[in-house]
């Protein structure tokens, strides 16, 4: 009975919670944006793949055409499915109805799905132009835009800038770390064989997350320092946590950085050899 | 004089107002869609011209996933290291003019982990409609179908799925940069 009670409740009140978020249209007058939110709620009963969620989103597009929030619903599936073409297409025109809303979307799709590092720096750049506030983080809570920025950067050969922007990132004082921020500003030090700084910064990490491809990057940093001790402990640490599944992950696309078993292997044999 | 007015006045009033909105929407954005919906968005349905007969899927088109829907994410023997050094090995460049963009190559894993049924998109680097050489398309499309690895996916009751499964090659001056996903 308290169950029931409970899930009652809680299904009372996402209706009640759905209905309130479209009702501040109402309450502004926008009535066709009202009207075009409510549709979209309707479309969320139904699989994003589906038939009937992208006509009910095109309805939603009929009775407000300048309301962004339809074709960045209608856009996911195409994302997931690889058709950077149609996913393009609608999400421009959504960034076309209300940049601030979803520049920092596009530009962190742009990076996971489809590596266009240019164009997920673009993108940030500009949604920083128009707001005076944090630009906050891509849509899975993962990164900061900053730092999918600097990986970008990173990507693009330009880390001395890559470690600028991610340095700057940390300096500021909203900053708090994400799940991979010292790991990845640790790979842009090795990168430059700054391997005091990496090695301290790898060792941060191991305080935020604990993960495999961290402890790899530890190992061939105290290997290029010429402590091969050390790098015995932690790529066999790396194996460790790989095998027992403490590793980047991510259900869609490869993360940046991401090391495989393949990795540590080639790692441990460098590290073993004379 | 005023009372006569007002009545008239309201009328036109709000006839302008509908016809602004109705102008508005024309002129707002006009959203267009040439897409006739499959039941779901990238559904491949058999094609006698294009598909390999020998290969079946186990269950109904329908019924058929994602890659991402159950399992944990991409799976191929080796991993994807396995399936990157395979290209890096295999992988001719085809160094022509403006050969840069992205080529996805779609296709179905059935039950038994066999793929199938491969489907080729091809866009500039701004992800706008482009042919690339068919240097580059037959090879990327020879070489996948050659893919072995296919983690089978199964569902909550261990039951073997068939999926759909998407490779991306970011193509730069006719060479691989990267793959996803």
């Amino acid at each position: 009975m308290k169950k029931r009670f409970v899930l009652g409740f809680f299904v009372v009140w996402s209706s009640f919670s759905f209905g309130q978020s479209c009702a501040s249209y109402k309450l502004n007058g926008d009535t066709l944006r009202y009207r075009s939110c409510l549709k979209c709620e309707e479309a969320y009963k139904h699989y994003q793949f589906s038939r009937e969620f992208q006509s009910l989103m095109d309805s939603a597009i009929v009775i407000d055409s300048s309301y962004y929030l339809p074709y960045r619903q209608k856009s996911v599936a195409y994302l997931k499915s690889g058709d950077f073409v149609t996913w393009k297409r609608l999400i421009d025109k959504a960034v076309e109805c209300d940049e601030v809303s979803v520049l920092g979307y596009r530009a962190s799709c742009r990076y996971q799905f489809f590596r266009d590092y240019a164009g997920c720096i673009e993108d940030i750049d500009r949604l920083d132009s128009l707001v005076a506030q944090d630009i906050g983080e891509i849509h899975n809570g993962d990164y900061h835009l900053n730092v999918i920025k600097a990986i970008s950067y990173n990507a693009l050969g330009k880390t001395a800038k890559a470690i600028d922007v991610m340095e700057e990132h940390m300096a500021s004082d909203n900053f708090y770390p994400l799940l991979y921020d010292y790991f990845l500003l640790g790979y842009f030090y090795l990168e430059q064989e700054n391997f005091s700084r990496a090695e301290v910064l790898f060792r941060q990490q191991q305080e935020v997350n604990d993960i495999a491809e961290n402890d790899y990057y530890l190992a061939r940093t105290y290997l290029l320092m010429g402590n091969r001790e050390e790098a015995k402990i932690w790529i066999r640490s790396a194996k460790n946590k790989y095998l027992s599944q403490h590793t980047m992950y991510d259900q869609y696309t490869e993360p940046y950085g991401k090391i495989y078993l393949g990795d540590i292997d080639l790692l441990h044999d460098e590290v073993l050899s004379d | 004089m005023r009372s006569n007015l007002k009545t008239p006045l309201f009328i036109v009033l709000v006839g302008i107002a509908f016809l602004s909105a109705l102008l508005g929407c024309a002129h707002r954005h006009a959203y267009i869609t040439d897409d006739m919906y499959s039941n779901h968005v990238g559904d491949i349905t058999r094609n006698r011209g294009l598909d390999d007969d020998d290969f079946q899927r186990c269950f109904a088109e329908d019924s058929t996933v994602q890659y991402f829907n159950y399992s944990d994410g991409f799976r191929y023997k080796g991993e994807k290291k396995a399936l990157n050094d395979f290209f890096n090995e295999n992988y001719q460049p085809v160094h022509k003019k403006n050969q840069s963009g992205y080529i996805r190559i779609r296709f179905v894993v059935n039950c038994k982990g066999e793929s199938g049924q491969f489907r080729v998109l091809e866009s500039d680097e701004h992800f706008l409609p482009k042919k690339f050489h068919p240097k580059i398309v037959n090879q990327l499309l020879r070489l996948t179908k050659k893919l072995d690895g296919w983690f089978i996916v199964s569902d909550g009751t261990h039951r073997a799925l068939d999926y759909y499964q998407y490779l991306i090659f970011k193509i730069e001056a006719g060479e691989i940069k990267e793959i996803m996903p």
